[in-house]
């Protein structure tokens, strides 16, 4: 009897410091910012008034907020594709026997062990449209921090660069999965490399690349590092995101309730997306 | 093996408890230690561990009192750092003097921990009125000096003087005008009529905005409350004024004549490389621009450039402040001995010549070595020159969600230029955009 009960205390022992640990940093804070954004809160961070959604009416109604939005959605537009294509093209090409190939692997994979801030600098400074090294190489005269498009381009070229390590490594373990004999089969039977690809390789790859899509997603929604290094938002709030916007409201402005509303917004948008994804790999992706 | 690892790593953490019991206390009651945390790296900080030093061997060493600096990062990330404990309650972690620049105004005037400098100096029996009157209005906030004007800055024009002779210049611009005239004099194109030098770079925002608009007529208030420094602003003034109009008209002349260039950042970068021939700056990257553009070519600086003939109100101050924080430990008298030594007429002249940054302290401006150090580098003396012929009611703006407002200025002028817009329209939708985070902060903090 008495060692039946210590079995029955001992599981919610183990989970307690975990537990403990997500309701101060994750389910606490997650509960103080939808409170928040229904608050009117001060400076000092205390909530002083409900005001119901009229922080949501302002924020919506206020241009800074539809630059973000729509800055954060083209975003994801050219960064998930891109990403996922550069990944899977390298994870492709580095899929072969041989030492020269892990060389390759470990160049892919490398951007990881360099640290998130330290990268951007780099990255700043080889871009510096007047002493920068790109600009130099490529004999053009591209303002990489002056022209909006420009700016957007160079997010985009640093997030892949950031997730490249990643998804490289899933990827590229997932295409060593994919049995050796029947790619020999193929091959003995006159199938193209196209065809290995699009009617082996990819379905049987096919529930790491959701993964991979799915984590892009989320990565491009809440955006916020690179930005805040490379360009701060700008020129002319071009590349202010949205997760950008919640830190200059929330952190610079010391508006905590229009922060906290951004936030509430970009967990629900992020979240309605992933979900209509969950639904459709659920009808599409067979796992073996 | 792994429960062996796990006894040696508790063994580990509870030796390390030991030894920090085993710190030695400071027992010397005499001694009183200052912390002062603050953001000057490279030069900046090579001055003030100067400074800091030769206060903790004289004055600090006859009065019992101990300057630690402690470099914290950027300004910002300073300012970062001081709000967290602001907010945590944890007072004793607060350093006795802090280094803020103005963007930290708003977050730090109404803080219970705040002690003012006017306080202080009134306790000493300190007569404020040694500090230049610019300056000190630069951190009065209802009336009361609330912080000390250390690394105080103004705005110039710099110029390749290459390129002006080259241009056949004689001459630096006085007004919008003139630049649009001088830009276009300086501007260069290649066969394909590529740009290859531009004669101007900028897009105004807050910081060029604040002496464009406030120097109109004589003085012109950015908002109301005296641009914030009577109390939180509920209103824009520009566009009732009339002030945002006139400047934006002249702007889009001065864009019209094609000379000038939509640069926002790394200005410095495309001075330096020559594409861009004038550019506007603080006086605080003197130092950096002169080292960046070598012996490539000559650089000069000048007043910078009125809005029109009637714009009479000059510059206004910019830069840090020191801060005094009450964090229970009872060394106010101990802060302010060395913010008083700090700001003396022999250390400012010091950190002048090291840093660039213009003296605060009266008496720097008679001493004979200082006299000398203008000779020896004129660049130096036009800024000194310009501010003091300037209106020294003309300060900056002290404004809730400065961050946006820098944006709205920037992309509303840009959409301006872009799309043709009036500059009525442009001064309008500025007016509606700042006026709506101004009501959203008093709206916040229930008012």
């Amino acid at each position: 009897m008495k060692l039946y009960r210590t079995w029955k205390v001992k599981p919610y022992v183990l989970v307690l410091p975990a537990l403990l640990l997500a309701v101060v940093f994750a389910y606490r804070p997650f509960v103080i910012t939808i409170l928040n954004s229904f608050h009117t809160v001060n400076l000092g961070g205390v909530r002083m008034q409900f005001v119901g959604v009229e922080n949501y009416q302002r924020l919506f109604a206020s241009e800074s907020f539809q630059a973000s939005l729509s800055n954060t959605l083209r975003f994801t537009l050219f960064f998930v594709p891109t990403n996922i294509t550069i990944c899977l093209s390298a994870a492709l090409l580095s899929n072969r026997e041989g030492k020269l190939a892990t060389l390759n692997q470990i160049f892919f994979f490398l951007p990881m062990a360099v640290g998130l801030s330290s990268a951007m600098m780099i990255i700043k400074m080889m871009f510096n449209p007047s002493i920068g090294i790109i600009n130099h190489l490529i004999g053009a005269d591209i303002q990489w921090f002056n022209d909006p498009k420009a700016a957007m381009a160079l997010l985009v070229i640093a997030g892949v660069y950031l997730d490249i390590g990643f998804n490289f490594l899933l990827l590229s373990a997932a295409l060593r999965n994919v049995p050796k004999e029947l790619v020999e089969v193929a091959n003995l039977e006159g199938a193209g490399k196209m065809s290995i690809f699009r009617y082996l390789q990819l379905p049987l790859i096919a529930p790491t690349l959701v993964f991979v899509l799915m984590t892009n997603i989320k990565d491009a929604m809440l955006i916020s590092s690179p930005v805040l290094i490379l360009t701060e938002g700008g020129p002319f709030r071009s590349t202010q995101t949205l997760v950008y916007q919640m830190y200059l409201e929330g952190f610079k402005s010391g508006n905590y309730a229009m922060g906290s509303a951004i936030a509430t917004v970009v967990f629900l948008l992020t979240f309605t997306i992933l979900l209509s994804l969950l639904h459709l790999e659920r009808r599409r992706v067979y796992y073996q | 093996m792994r429960r062996l690892f796990i006894i040696a790593l508790l063994a580990l953490f509870a030796i390390q408890g030991l030894m920090a019991l085993g710190t030695p206390e400071k027992t010397n009651e005499q001694v009183k230690t200052i912390t002062w945390w603050h953001s000057n790296s490279g030069l900046a900080g090579k001055a003030s561990d100067a400074l800091v030093d030769s206060f903790n061997a004289t004055v600090g060493k006859e009065k019992g009192i101990q300057v630690q600096a402690v470099y914290q990062g950027k300004s910002n990330d300073v300012l970062t750092k001081t709000k967290a404990i602001l907010q945590s309650n944890t007072t004793r972690d607060l350093p006795d003097l802090v280094q803020l620049d103005g963007s930290a105004v708003l977050d730090i005037r109404d803080q219970k921990q705040l002690i003012a400098m006017d306080d202080l100096a009134k306790a000493d029996g300190y007569d404020l009125s040694n500090i230049i009157e610019a300056a000190r209005l630069s951190v009065t906030y209802k009336n009361k000096m609330i912080a000390m004007p250390f690394n105080s800055s103004t705005i110039l024009l710099y110029y390749n003087k290459t390129a002006f002779e080259e241009a056949g210049l004689s001459h630096t611009p006085k007004t919008l005008k003139e630049l649009g005239s001088t830009a276009k004099a300086l501007l260069k194109t290649d066969e394909k009529g590529k740009v290859t030098r531009y004669g101007f770079a900028n897009v105004p925002t807050t910081y060029e905005l604040i002496v464009w608009l406030g120097q109109q007529n004589g003085l012109s208030y950015i908002t109301d409350e005296e641009n914030g420094h009577t109390g939180p602003p509920t209103k824009v003034l520009f566009d009732e004024n009339g002030t945002m109009v006139n400047f934006l008209s002249r702007w889009k002349e001065l864009y019209a004549t094609g000379a000038v260039e939509n640069l926002t950042s790394d200005l410095n970068g495309a001075f330096a490389s020559g594409r861009v021939a004038m550019i506007v700056a603080s006086t605080s990257n003197l130092t950096t621009i002169f080292s960046m553009v070598g012996d490539r070519f000559e650089v000069c600086v000048a007043n910078f450039p009125m809005v029109d003939e009637k714009a009479t109100g000059g510059v206004n101050v910019g830069g840090g402040a020191i801060y005094a924080l009450d964090n229970g430990s009872g060394n106010q008298a101990a802060a302010w001995e060395f913010v008083k030594f700090a700001i003396s007429a022999e250390q400012q002249l010091k950190w002048h010549v090291a840093t660039g940054y213009f003296p605060v302290h009266q008496d720097t401006y008679s001493l004979q070595a200082f006299e000398q150090h203008l000779a020896q580098n004129p660049h130096y003396g036009v800024a000194i020159r310009q501010l003091m012929a300037s209106n020294p009611k003309l300060q900056g703006i002290w404004v809730p969600s400065a961050y946006q407002i820098y944006y709205a200025f920037q992309s509303g002028i840009l959409k301006m230029l872009q799309e043709n817009r009036s500059a009525e329209e442009t001064s309008k939708a500025l007016e509606r955009e700042i006026n709506s985070y101004f009501s959203e902060f008093l709206r916040m903090q229930g008012q």
